[in-house]
């Protein structure tokens, strides 16, 4: 297994002396689907904003495919790992969508042709090509978040990280959003999304690190997940699943999917 | 609902005088302006207002925006002439009462109608034809040459257009405020000024925090896609004058010439 | 002022959307067009308190330039640069005053603009009225009879709101 991100003993303090990140460590798989998981408050969005060289650590280090942040190499990071904010409305900010798509890969230098390609493709990868035209504030939540997306695709980074790329989306929304996500994802692309929704990470993750009061408490397959004192200890409920399944453990096992859930059903069923 | 659209005057279209590159109409405006101040001919300023008007008819603006366009200075405008028409000492022609209108009275409020008149339409013109995008764009590369005396052109510009694009957003923001407001009773129509003052106070602080942590939070997500203040940057779409352009401030040149020689000159009706 | 500081380019772009949202929000029409805001030049004035005076300066001309497109009025290029770039940019003033009490700051700037609005109303007069008016009382008059009420409610709001030092313990 080849690792993308590999985080050692990070330490993090606010300017107000409050400690947000208190020795974290933990490792992402490349091209894995990893979710990390957490209470508000946990260190969720700090910790996000470590992977690509925003937060200067206090104390630890991380690495990027094998490399260590640091200044000379942050342009190189910030090109490898994409970082899309919760809030769209924090990101976009030119007067039009193409123009927010083309500001990324304008910072980078890159001729008038492969900034006008990039966009493009980024746009059509989140199907917002026909919306380019539009100023933000005429977008829906979903639209605006598939913008930033697509702002955060032009720069072609191996790694794409999300900070809550469902919160407050509608059912559609969400699904928009998981579409693209596995999109990225058998394109090779390391996805890693912060999120507290565990019904949605059973489902999608296949890598999972459990974040609290700064700590990571767990780390590893999503089997993790089906441990509901280590879910609740962390101010996590256990998913639906786990709930259903629990008390005929014995006879069918926890499922990880919907899909794994079904056919256990219906074996005992038919 | 507000967008960049409605906060200016700004007419979205696409005739000529939309499709001008942004720095002809400034430069434009700048000419009507000498020349308004240049002049001091009723007949030469009459046909300035006729050009003027020519290119509102090119704009494909209506009349009826045009008076849009006037009606906050009407009060002015008023006051100007009445103030020219009956203060200004010479011939007598008419007497009212204590009033009396003399021929030089006439004439400087007939100077006067013309030149408000002009000003002010050449500047909506300015502002109805070109989307503030636009205008900023303009501004920007007018203000290049400034940059090597340490002007920063591009963060205003970078300002200018993070302002444009959320004006939209934190007037949302404030309605959304004022709602929840008025569904706790607050009284957003009363008349005395204290009491509408200390309506708005839950306002004020929300909006206030918000708009700077999102500055704040802005910052960072442009950082993260690789923005760095001054370093170089892909060029996309930089202004450029087409043929029209070149033609529309050749024309501009040839009026303002034409003018000075008319004036220098003397001729053509001189005696007013 | 070379190489604004990021932060500061988009503080100063959120500054001036807040302003201009602000000056939307009339708590009191004046009858010949002047007209009390809700608090509409603290967002300046508050940036050139934490900025200083140069980035005030600018953010206020910006200002001023994004209220001539909304309330346009150009009789006079003299006019015109006294009533926007000038009296919005004297709201930089505050910047003198960076970081220490912030009243003499919001006084300085709404005086600046006012002083700015006073003389262009006499540039007015004096190039389309006739001689012999006095032009001066008019002006003041008139300008002072919707600064003074924005002033004492931004100096309410500083003082009343805590506005600086609420800002500042969160950004």
């Amino acid at each position: 297994m080849k690792i993308a991100v590999e985080i050692e003993n990070l330490m993090f303090f606010y300017p107000d002396g409050n400690k947000a990140l208190d020795g974290v460590s933990f490792v992402v798989p490349e091209r894995s689907k990893t979710v990390i998981l957490g209470p508000n408050g946990a260190g969720k969005s700090t910790l996000l904003l470590h992977l690509n060289g925003l937060y200067t650590p206090n104390r630890g280090k991380v690495r990027i495919f094998g490399k260590l942040i640091n200044a000379e190499n942050i342009r190189e990071i910030r090109k490898k790992v994409g970082l899309v904010f919760q809030d769209p409305d924090d990101q976009l900010f030119a007067s039009t969508i193409f123009d927010d798509v083309a500001f990324g890969p304008q910072n980078l230098e890159l001729d008038k042709k492969e900034i006008l390609r990039r966009v493009e493709e980024a746009l059509k990868a989140v199907d917002m090509w026909d919306l380019r035209d539009r100023p933000p504030h005429h977008l829906s939540l979903g639209q605006k978040k598939r913008a930033a997306i697509a702002g955060v695709l032009a720069m072609e980074p191996d790694i794409v990280v999300l900070d809550e790329p469902m919160a407050y989306l509608d059912p559609r929304g969400q699904e928009e959003i998981t579409a693209i996500l596995n999109r990225l994802n058998n394109e090779g692309k390391t996805v890693i999304v912060s999120t507290h929704d565990l019904d949605w990470a059973l489902e999608w993750a296949d890598y999972v690190v459990i974040l609290n009061a700064g700590r990571v408490m767990a780390e590893g397959d999503k089997s993790i997940l089906t441990n509901r004192r280590l879910l609740e200890q962390n101010g996590l409920k256990a998913p639906l699943l786990v709930t259903l399944f629990e008390d005929f453990e014995g006879k069918l096992g926890i499922p990880t999917s919907l899909k794994e859930a079904k056919q256990k059903l219906k074996k005992i069923m038919l | 609902m507000i967008n960049v659209n409605t906060i200016g005057q700004y007419i979205p279209g696409n005739s000529l005088i939309h499709r001008l590159d942004p720095r002809t109409k400034f430069f434009t405006l700048l000419v009507a302006v000498f020349l308004v101040f240049f002049l001091d001919n009723l007949v030469h300023l009459g046909f300035l207002l006729f050009g003027v008007i020519l290119v509102t008819f090119l704009a494909g603006i209506k009349p009826k925006m045009f008076w849009q366009a006037l009606k906050p200075v009407v009060f002015i405008l008023v006051l100007a002439l009445i103030l020219q028409l009956f203060f200004t000492p010479g011939e007598k022609l008419i007497t009212i009462g204590p009033f009396k209108i003399t021929r030089e009275g006439l004439i400087n409020s007939g100077i006067v109608f013309l030149r408000l008149v002009v000003m002010l339409l050449s500047a909506y013109l300015l502002t109805a034809t070109t989307s503030p995008t636009e205008l900023t764009h303009g501004l920007e590369s007018l203000l290049k040459p400034f940059g090597r005396f340490g002007l920063p052109y591009g963060e205003i510009a970078l300002m200018l257009t993070i302002a444009l694009r959320f004006i939209p957003t934190l007037t949302e923001e404030a309605e959304r405020l004022i709602k929840a407001q008025e569904s706790r009773g607050a009284d957003f129509y009363t008349r005395g000024l204290s009491k509408k003052a200390q309506m708005m106070l839950p306002l004020i602080i929300p909006l206030f925090i918000n708009a700077f942590k999102r500055a704040d939070e802005l910052a960072v997500a442009m950082e993260a896609r690789g923005y760095r203040i001054g370093a170089p940057r892909g060029k996309l779409k930089p202004l450029k004058f087409t043929a029209k352009d070149y033609l529309f401030l050749f024309l501009n040149l040839l009026i303002a010439m034409l003018f000075v020689i008319l004036k220098l000159w003397g001729g053509f009706p001189a005696k007013f | 002022m070379k190489g604004l500081d990021l932060r500061v380019v988009t503080r100063g772009g959120l500054a001036l959307a807040l302003a201009v949202v602000l000056s939307f929000i009339k708590i009191w029409q004046m009858p010949q067009g002047g007209s009390v805001t809700l608090l509409s030049m603290l967002p300046v004035v508050y940036f050139a308190y934490t900025e200083g005076f140069l980035p005030g300066v600018l953010v206020g001309v910006l200002y001023g330039l994004l209220q001539y497109l909304i309330e346009p009025y150009f009789v006079h290029p003299v006019q015109f640069l006294l009533d926007y770039p000038v009296a919005f940019g004297a709201l930089g003033l505050a910047g003198l005053f960076a970081k220490k009490s912030p009243y003499p700051g919001v006084v300085l700037a709404i005086a600046g603009r006012f002083l700015a609005h006073l003389i262009s109303g006499a540039v007015f007069f004096a190039s389309y009225a006739p001689e012999g008016q006095n032009p001066w009382v008019y002006s003041a008059i008139y300008n002072g009879s919707y600064l003074l009420p924005e002033l004492i409610l931004t100096l309410g709001a500083v003082y009343f709101l805590k506005i600086f030092e609420r800002l500042r313990k969160v950004t």
